[in-house]
């Protein structure tokens, strides 16, 4: 308790705008659990096993993964299981692939993949890819690149990726490449930063990253960051946290992370901490959230800043999770090499 | 919960709804002498829109979802309509009570229900015009219905369009709405459609002069199904005028740059007295990355 104290202190000295509040944002993810019946958990409720993974992946970040009661996690997590295979957004929700992932990525991180039916989550991820390559988030229909992202980056996690086909998954992906380099949800739609993660993300895993123009989407990529230091997703759009995992990881996996100018968008995280309750919100003066508290933290991690754990940028979790498991999707393929830079 | 789901069965042609703080605060800050047609500790109805008071909302939901997870056991079709109409009224993103929906529209397919449904989901989309699950939803009951077959299928499309279209004018830039577009324009890809499209496209881009969202949807009808000359050479025009008056914005030149690469070679000719006055733009602007972007592009291309 003492310790505690010293170290609130020792905290509250510490200027936000230079300075991560490391602790201050452990207790605040610590504190979520509690938080049961708000407004914000009501309207939330569908996405919760996603939300647990946001903390989790952020503990992780902070050094602090240990910290979670891994026991209860993985229990909670597995009663999200359906019938059909995959997970829901929390216990009593239909199965969808958004959760299906957040289920897969805190298992991986907690080792706790054999509390669950891995054959079953297999079958029910690999029978939503469609004939054209593209996948449905469930049995309803709807297609989007996010989703051809999470099939991939699942099933590479559970070592599965041959029960679908790459080939096909990356024609699809190909097809959602705009003139401009970016990628969008669909052929035709705008491109998106977090579309162009999810794009960027599946070629790197699938092993399909010379489809990618990188000078070219490196560039958009770039203009993402405005004057300012944040990024936002698209043009004339405002900054937001989100963006800074959704563009650097991008720029990571193309090796064009130093388009960026790091300091500036360390400055404009740091900015979006909340120093009074802890968490990291969307821009300046918002309120936090877990969301934007792990893309903040994992956005400063991948800039190098200073005593945080790494985050791999296409599976988004500590790459030791990634060397446990013996998965390399670097060798698989890399992006072309810059002519500009 | 019984209040707001009689509002609902008394009023059929309700068309907005929100969250507001405190209903007595809220009813003094409406004109004097305002007629409300019903209020209460958690809502204020008046001329078909209602507001709906932030402090009760747990507690509803709350309730909602127990009285969902025991009516789902029991599995009887108006009753889950009832309750999962309010879970979404709340959580419009309640994927799972849309799914349910979705079921009992599956086995009881008629006009009733289904112009019920329709309703709800615009209903839904005025409190979230962004959600991607009422978007995914409607999508697959448009879908839904041409596979059943419906009388009127184009004008079916058109309202599916004027749909988009409002949700777009309530928030710019909307990404899921303009998806529903794009998904009309590629699975009906009649002429009537893809000019319905052309025309709403283009009177987004007048409404919001560099909104990249609607110029990215002008640039998807450009290239579909074949080049679209005309519609190309007509935006390089209203375009280059555009940047004239707007030189400092972005969607303006990433525009630009496609109009350009998608102008015939032969067509180009005319236009290198404006490519050598786009290079004279761009260097009037070279503190900006976009001035230095789009130059590397025009010196790549003389």
């Amino acid at each position: 308790m003492e310790a505690t104290n010293d170290q609130k202190t020792s905290e509250q000295t510490l200027d936000p705008k230079t300075n991560l509040l490391r602790d201050l944002h452990k207790r605040y993810i610590v504190g979520l659990d509690a938080k049961k019946d708000t407004f914000e958990y009501w309207v939330t409720e569908h996405l919760r096993v996603s939300g647990m993974y946001w903390g989790l992946a952020a503990m992780d970040v902070l050094q602090s993964l240990e910290e979670m009661d891994r026991k209860y996690i993985i229990d909670y997590v597995a009663s999200c299981q359906t019938s059909d295979g995959g997970f829901g957004g929390n216990v009593e929700h239909d199965a969808h692939l958004l959760y299906t992932l957040s289920a897969i990525q805190v298992l991986v991180m907690l080792d706790g993949l054999d509390s669950i039916n891995v054959e079953a989550v297999v079958n029910f991820v690999s029978k939503l890819q469609r004939e054209d390559g593209s996948f449905s988030g469930d049995k309803w229909g709807e297609i989007d690149t996010r989703f051809s992202y999470i099939a991939s980056c699942t099933l590479a996690l559970l070592k599965r990726l041959d029960t679908i086909n790459g080939e096909k998954a990356i024609e699809f992906i190909v097809k959602c490449k705009n003139f401009d380099g970016g990628f969008g949800a669909v052929p035709g739609a705008e491109s998106h930063a977090g579309q162009v993660f999810c794009c960027v993300g599946a070629l790197a895993i699938l092993g399909g990253l010379q489809h990618i123009d990188a000078d070219v989407l490196g560039w958009w990529l770039a203009e993402r960051q405005i004057k300012e230091g944040g990024l936002n997703g698209r043009p004339e759009k405002l900054p937001d946290v989100c963006y800074s995992w959704w563009v650097l990881s991008s720029l990571a996996i193309i090796d064009r992370l130093h388009w960026i100018d790091h300091k500036k968008l360390h400055s404009f995280i740091l900015d979006c901490q909340d120093d009074d309750a802890g968490g990291i919100a969307d821009r300046p003066g918002d309120i936090a959230d877990v969301y934007h508290t792990f893309f903040g933290v994992a956005g400063l991690s991948l800039t190098g800043f200073g005593n945080l754990n790494p985050v791999d940028p296409a599976f988004a979790i500590n790459p030791k999770y990634l060397e446990r498991l013996g998965i390399d999707w670097r060798s698989k393929s890399s992006p072309s090499q810059s002519t500009l830079l | 919960f019984e209040e707001l789901d009689q509002i609902l069965e008394k009023d059929p042609q309700l068309d907005e709804y929100g969250f507001v703080g405190d209903i007595e605060k809220f009813g003094a800050s409406l004109p004097d002498g305002t007629h409300y047609d019903f209020v209460s500790e958690g809502f204020l109805l008046q001329n078909h829109k209602l507001a709906i008071s932030f402090f009760i909302v747990c507690d509803l939901q709350r309730w909602s979802h127990d009285q969902y997870l025991k009516a789902k056991k029991l599995g009887v079709s108006s009753d889950l309509r009832r309750i999962t109409r309010i879970l979404l009224m709340i959580n419009t993103d309640h994927y799972t009570a849309l799914n349910t929906r979705k079921h009992f529209l599956q086995i009881e397919w008629n006009d009733e229900n289904l112009s019920g449904e329709l309703k709800l989901i615009s209903l839904l989309l005025t409190k979230n015009p962004k959600s991607a699950e009422l978007w995914a939803h409607r999508r697959w009951l448009v879908g839904y219905m041409s596979h059943r077959g419906i009388d009127d299928l184009q004008q079916r499309l058109f309202t599916e369009v004027a749909a988009a279209d409002h949700a777009i004018r309530i928030y710019r830039r909307n990404y899921n709405a303009y998806l529903h577009l794009n998904w009309i324009a590629t699975h009906f890809n009649t002429s009537e459609v893809t000019s319905k499209l052309e025309e709403v496209a283009i009177s987004l881009s007048h409404a919001s002069p560099s909104d990249n969202t609607a110029l990215q949807l002008i640039r998807f009808l450009c290239l579909s199904p074949t080049i679209n000359q005309r519609l190309i050479m007509s935006e390089l025009h209203r375009n280059t005028d555009r940047l004239s008056h707007f030189p400092e914005r972005e969607s303006l030149w990433i525009h630009q740059r496609f109009l350009i690469e998608h102008t015939d070679s032969m067509e180009r000719k005319p236009f290198k007295t404006l490519l050598d006055g786009e290079l004279r733009r761009s260097l009037q602007h070279q503190e900006s990355t976009i001035g230095n972007g789009y130059l590397l592009f025009i010196l790549k291309m003389l």
